[in-house]
């Protein structure tokens, strides 16, 4: 079981997504809506993982990643985005996303990624 | 949506009434279509064949395909190309208006055929009896090879997929702007600007929140409308992907919602197209520049 912080500016999104970690047995232990938000939230709860919104308003995605890998190199990062964004999530991988899954979420795609990255 | 469409084309041309497109329905939702009906319609048997057939596996055990082919009137290749046809929509409407005694397979095919003519059709009329959710969603367009065609199709197969497969279209227009109290778009940039979103006059949109969401919501409120947005999403993240294999690249803005009368133009008209789920008008429109 992981700790879990999500970071995502569509309350729709956060809700889904916490439904699904819930259901797999994680804990969502916070839920921020941009990635100025989430990176405080980590500093403060310092979860086993974050799922992070590629686009948001205040702080995109991406910038919030390399903030949390400057606070903690070791963070596990998921990246959450729609179809589309080729170019953000291979930029995100090579800042140290771990993963990146796409929406809408599939529930079996999801649970395998969480699997991994828990492993 | 070949159903729905071609239903209302029977009905506005009084080959049914409302009663009969009921029941068509009903029948059509439940149906499996026999395959001596497909071999009919196919052209592959004549209606006295598949009498014949019909009547020889009502007293023998076996397939209607095995008798026709002990019969010689199909090779095992014609019987297996028919069995792939069995899950076919227009197949299946085929079987109804039989069921019904409304009209037979020939007669089905004139009316199709009609049906087809008048959407100026006939070049892809093998998609539409396929139910072809973009050939449907091109001839709806006001206009042919339009910037906004591949993103309509996206959208309008998008929300078949997710939301619901009881929909249809019905012919969009195109107009300055769109005005709404209740409207969540986004805007695309890069490459080219574009703009697609969606309203309804009622309660609509919770069609599309709640197939994306999968939860349900009390009023189109701001978390109905944040569900919207990020349907919207999916389908522009997937009109970037489709882009930048012809090497277009576009950026994806935050989606765009608020519970106040606004109104979204561009830089050209937008494309205005009406698409009813399960009986739910919802509208999406679209810019592509």
């Amino acid at each position: 079981m992981a700790k879990v912080l999500i970071v995502d500016d569509s309350k729709t999104s956060r809700r889904i997504l916490k439904n699904f970690l819930t259901q797999f047995g994680h804990e969502v232990v916070g839920e921020a809506e941009n990635g100025e938000m989430g990176v405080e939230m980590y500093k403060n709860l310092k979860p086993d993982v974050v799922t992070l919104d590629i686009t948001m308003p205040v702080m995109d995605g991406v910038e919030a990643l390399g903030k949390i890998k400057e606070f903690d190199k070791g963070a596990k990062v998921v990246m959450v985005t729609a179809a589309g964004q080729r170019d953000h999530v291979m930029g995100a991988i090579k800042a140290g996303a771990l993963e990146f899954v796409t929406k809408p979420f599939e529930e079996n795609i999801l649970k395998k990624v969480f699997e991994k990255i828990c492993d | 949506m070949l159903f729905e469409l071609f239903g209302k084309y029977l009905i506005d041309n009084k080959k049914i009434d409302e009663d009969q497109y009921k029941k068509l329905e009903e029948l059509y939702l439940s149906s499996r279509v026999k395959l001596g009906l497909i071999a009919v319609a196919e052209r592959m048997l004549t209606q006295e064949q598949a009498d014949e057939i019909n009547a020889k596996q009502a007293i023998i055990d076996k397939k209607f395909g095995d008798i026709a082919i002990e019969l010689g009137y199909l090779t095992a290749y014609h019987v297996s190309e028919l069995l792939a046809k069995q899950g076919s929509s227009y197949m299946k409407m085929c079987q109804a208006l039989s069921d019904l005694g409304i009209m037979n397979p020939q007669e089905t095919e004139r009316e199709f055929n009609a049906f087809v003519f008048e959407l100026d059709g006939i070049e892809v009329i093998n998609e539409l009896k396929a139910d072809d959710v973009d050939a449907y969603t091109s001839l709806y367009l006001p206009e042919k090879y339009s910037s906004y065609e591949v993103l309509m199709q996206i959208a309008v197969r998008t929300i078949s997929r997710i939301v619901s497969n009881r929909i249809y279209v019905e012919k969009a227009e195109k107009v300055p702007a769109v005005s709404h109290k209740a409207i969540a778009f986004q805007t695309m940039h890069g490459d080219k600007i574009v703009i697609f979103g969606m309203y309804s006059d009622d309660d609509a949109v919770l069609k599309i929140a709640e197939g994306y969401a999968k939860f349900e919501f009390d009023q189109v409120d701001e978390d109905a409308l944040d569900a919207v947005g990020e349907f919207i999403n999916v389908i522009n993240g997937l009109y970037a992907t489709a882009l930048s294999y012809n090497d277009s690249k576009v950026e994806l803005d935050v989606p765009d919602y608020r519970l106040e009368e606004r109104t979204v133009s561009a830089d050209s008209d937008l494309c205005l197209m009406p698409v009813v789920i399960e009986g739910k008008k919802v509208y999406l429109f679209a810019s592509v520049n």
